[in-house]
């Protein structure tokens, strides 16, 4: 299906060819997902970028709205395989990764046996990660960052493509342990799931309750997906795009010269490095989208708010004064020139 | 990856964004010629007293210097000031805008900002550039066509620069410093000069009634050399200089001993009499003697004369302060031998010349002090020409009086108490007009100057004993802790009994001893005849009478009935037994 899959784009009509397969792709994934889905557009476009761009992605939502729905038809969509796990406190990391049982043999004799943990798939969701002991969750974070597991003397490598879309519920506060800062810039969005709008409860009542549930076809494949990754990382950047990506990273920092005085007075902690690495990789995804052969300014820009919101930490004076973390974004967005804004 | 070659649409394309670079360039530097500006407006209006004081401080050295002024007019002065600043202005905005420069991507930046271009042109700028071009390049060069094509055709507006103007505070305060200046500077110029260009400076200060120069100070040092040598070879005996009546002085409130009238050698009367006079309508300032021998009394006045100096002229004179050093210890010479040939000569003859010469060495101790205090009380100014003059001359004289003595002879005293004659003469005279009234000054000082002599410890003890004792002994004895105790009556022993002290525990071993114990009868009980009292009953329950009713009915009818009659079929005549057993 892909000519350019696994090789370099070297003329321009190749790219012109991958950025249209590119294209054509994620709109049939999309389409089938929102066979399911009712609404959350916002929510749909991340995730799929978010794949796309070999990130993962933390959903942050109330229950009820989908977010579980929402996975699995993504992974039938892209023809992976897909598993849930369903964080408690009382989970292991063995429970994760797997563990080696006694099982019977068929001659009658007994042998041990590694039985691989849920993660050892290609679509994962992790519900209610922040119910999880610190111990257990480090245990998904280092799959997520290393792409493999190690039990015991085993390594096993995740197969591609490998996407976690961690979920935590901001209502339930008792008996969590939140991700610590450090865990969570290893996500590429945190994407909050809001309720649907008013026009979008009637199509959901009537796909959830009616007799006919839509059955969602496999658009692709998880070849393919690799290959569209491969071609949305050989998307150039230039380097006006590229320094106002590190300016918008740097204003996150307080006492940055780019900061914004709000940055330095409600922020105790900004983005590390990683929030540039997540707006490039998502921002070349969104310029293949855009009909665009290199990154701009626009295309950052649309993924500046997913891609930081969950990287800083708002010290306890911004969070006395109500500051949130979108407000913060949105301020250094303003405050930040682009190159040539025709400011002086 | 390949180069690719350069083709003709790419040339196009190149020389269309250099054109594009060019016009977007004239809009930065248009907008930042504008912000600039203000900015250094601003900044150089904030510094506009700078550029007046220049003038100012060339006014006022001409007028210091005696030099006429610049002569131009007020508004010139003005002027000047604005062009300066506006010189200097020019210069720095000159200077700022050939360092300001604009990068090709910010200057295409422009258009893809106003076209919504989504940074198309300047993508495409920096791709033609690059050596090893990609697929996606190479596309997004040729994606770039079109807007370029757009953009060509229009104009990029002006950029929204910020138009506010950056005072400041100290900006606005400057207008007002400047004005003040100018108008300094012009008063300045318009104000006599002291004195014509050319004039010395010292003469001057010499009008002003300020202490004289080095130069006039080498020159009396020469002349009092001089005529020392003059006398010491005439061997006259020192004579008392005509015209030396008390209060002559020209101020009365010269704090020096001497009379500047009196000690004025001979030959060298005008030139004291221009310094002794004060100029009309220039403030006689306390300005000290820093030259001339002093007697050791007047040591502390030197010294204090010589930092009066320093204050008043605001720089150390080292010179004058060694030729100050230099009399002071011609004084103390002066002083030591005039107590010595004061003693000898009181030993010696007993004639009033001694007792004379002692007092005249006790009165000279009595002007060095008194010029102490004249220092310190008298503001009037001091012609120290005068007193170093005076002070050589008495040195002059008491070696040229001893030399003499030695030579023919003669006791010491004598010449001695000619000297102090003298001595005592000019001091009675300052102190005439000073009126002398610190006698603690002075019997301080006599003790210092006479150091072991007996009156001075009486002396010492009167003014510093308050009472306690007239001699050193009693100092010694109680050191004056009478007077810092309080004047309560305390005795210094409690009145009470002596305490044990603290207890102490002794265990001693106690013996038994035996005692006889007396018989103890036991007594019995005889039966209790009064009243015990009420009893309180409980009161019992109907089920517990009734039991006990039966229980004493069955064993009534058992004994009186026949047998097999049960006490049910005898009807119970018998009264209750509880009541017959009742006491």
């Amino acid at each position: 299906m892909t000519s350019a899959a696994g090789s370099q784009i070297e003329s321009a009509d190749q790219a012109r060819e991958a950025a249209g397969q590119f294209r054509e792709i994620y709109a049939s994934i999309k389409a089938q997902v929102c066979a399911m889905m009712v609404g959350q557009d916002e929510v749909i476009d991340g995730v799929m970028t978010a794949l796309f761009a070999g990130g993962h992605v933390l959903l942050e939502g109330v229950p009820g709205l989908g977010k579980t729905m929402l996975v699995n038809s993504l992974s039938q969509a892209v023809g992976t395989r897909f598993s849930r796990i369903q964080f408690t406190p009382d989970m292991m990391p063995a429970d994760i990764q797997g563990t080696t049982v006694l099982v019977e043999t068929p001659d009658g004799g007994q042998e041990l046996r590694f039985q691989e943990g849920p993660i050892v798939s290609n679509l994962v969701l992790a519900d209610e990660i922040n119910r999880a002991t610190p111990k257990t969750q480090s245990a998904l974070l280092e799959a997520m960052q290393e792409r493999q597991v190690t039990a015991g003397q085993r390594t096993i490598k995740l197969e591609e493509p490998f996407c976690v879309l961690a979920t935590q519920n901001p209502v339930e506060q008792e008996g969590t342990y939140p991700l610590p800062e450090a865990q969570l810039d290893r996500f590429l969005f945190k994407l909050v799931v809001g309720y649907p709008k008013e026009q979008d409860y009637a199509a959901i009542l009537d796909r959830t309750t009616g007799g006919v549930t839509p059955v969602i076809h496999a658009a692709t494949s998880g070849e393919d997906v690799v290959a569209m990754r491969e071609i949305v990382r050989q998307v150039p950047v230039p380097d006006i795009v590229k320094n106002y990506a590190i300016h918008l990273v740097m204003a996150t920092q307080p006492d940055s010269r780019y900061a914004p005085p709000v940055v330095s007075e409600y922020v105790a902690l900004g983005a590390s490095p990683r929030g540039a690495q997540s707006l490039l990789l998502a921002g070349k995804v969104r310029a293949l989208l855009n009909d665009r052969f290199a990154v701009s300014c626009d295309d950052i820009r649309d993924v500046a708010l997913p891609a930081l919101r969950h990287r800083m930490l708002i010290n306890f004076h911004g969070q006395s004064d109500g500051i949130s973390d979108e407000q913060i974004v949105e301020h250094i967005l303003k405050t930040v020139d682009e190159p040539g804004a025709g400011r002086s | 990856m390949t180069e690719t070659p350069v083709s003709g649409d790419s040339r196009q394309l190149e020389g269309n964004l250099d054109r594009l670079v060019q016009r977007a360039r004239k809009v930065f530097d248009k907008a930042y010629l504008g912000v600039r500006s203000r900015q250094v407006l601003c900044r150089t209006l904030a510094g506009l007293f700078l550029f007046a004081l220049p003038l100012l401080l060339l006014e006022l050295a001409r007028y210091l210097a005696g030099y006429a002024s610049f002569g131009i007019a007020w508004w010139q002065y003005g002027a000047l000031v604005v062009v300066c600043a506006g010189v200097f202005a020019l210069s720095w905005l000159v200077r700022d805008y050939l360092r300001h420069s604009v990068s090709r991507g910010k200057t295409l930046g422009l258009f893809d900002s106003q076209l919504k271009l989504s940074n198309r042109l300047a993508t495409a700028d920096e791709f033609i550039g690059a050596v090893d071009r990609t697929g996606f390049m190479q596309a997004a060069i040729d994606d770039a066509v079109e807007p370029v094509q757009r953009a060509m055709g229009s104009e990029a507006r002006a950029i929204d620069a910020d138009r506010r103007w950056p005072l400041s505070r100290g900006s606005l305060l400057s207008v007002p410093a400047t004005l003040c200046l100018l108008l300094l500077t012009i008063w300045l110029g318009a104000q006599e000069r002291l004195h014509a260009a050319g004039e010395s400076f010292a003469g001057t200060l010499d009008d002003l009634g300020a202490s004289p120069d080095l130069s006039v100070v080498a020159r009396l040092d020469d002349e009092a050399t001089r005529e020392e040598d003059r006398r010491s070879g005439d061997e006259r005996p020192a004579e008392k200089t005509p015209g030396a009546e008390p209060g002559e002085t020209a101020d009365a409130a010269v704090p020096e001993s001497f009379d500047s009238s009196a000690s004025q050698p001979r030959g060298q009367p005008a030139l004291l009499e221009s310094q002794s006079e004060p100029s009309a309508g220039q403030p006689s300032g306390g300005l000290p003697s820093g030259a001339g021998s002093r007697p050791a009394g007047q040591a502390a006045g030197g010294q204090q004369s010589a930092s009066g100096r320093e204050s008043a002229t605001g720089e150390q004179n080292p010179n004058r302060q060694a030729g100050a050093e230099r009399q002071q210890a011609a004084g103390q010479q002066q002083a030591g031998a005039a107590e010595s040939s004061g003693q000898q000569s009181a030993n010696q003859s007993g004639d009033p010349a001694g007792s004379d010469s002692s007092a005249g060495g006790d009165q000279s101790a009595d002007s060095g002090q008194e010029s102490v205090a004249g220092n310190d009380s008298s503001a009037a100014p001091t012609d120290s020409a005068q007193n170093a003059q005076t002070a050589q001359q008495q040195a002059a004289n008491q070696q040229s009086a001893q030399q003499a003595s030695q030579r023919a002879g003669q006791p010491q005293g004598s010449q001695s108490g000619r000297a102090q004659d003298r001595g005592r003469t000019e001091s009675e005279g300052a102190g005439g007009e000073q009126g002398g009234g610190e006698p603690d000054a002075q019997s301080q000082a006599q003790a210092q100057g006479q150091g072991g002599q007996p009156n001075a410890g009486q002396q010492q003890g009167g003014s510093q004993g308050e009472g306690r004792g007239d001699s050193n002994d009693a100092i010694k004895k109680n050191r004056g802790a009478a007077k810092a105790m309080l004047a309560v009556p305390t005795s210094d022993r409690l009145i009470g009994v002596r305490g044990d002290g603290p207890e102490q525990i002794r265990q001693e071993q106690s013996v038994p001893q035996e005692q006889e114990a007396g018989p103890a009868a036991a007594s019995a009980r005889a039966e209790r005849g009064d009243r015990i009292g009420t009893l309180q009953q409980t009161e019992v329950s109907g089920w517990s009478r009734a039991l006990v009713k039966n229980y004493f009915d069955r064993g009534g009818s058992a004994t009186a009935g026949a047998p097999g009659e049960t006490a049910s079929d005898t009807p119970s005549t018998t009264t209750d037994s509880s009541e017959g057993q009742q006491p």
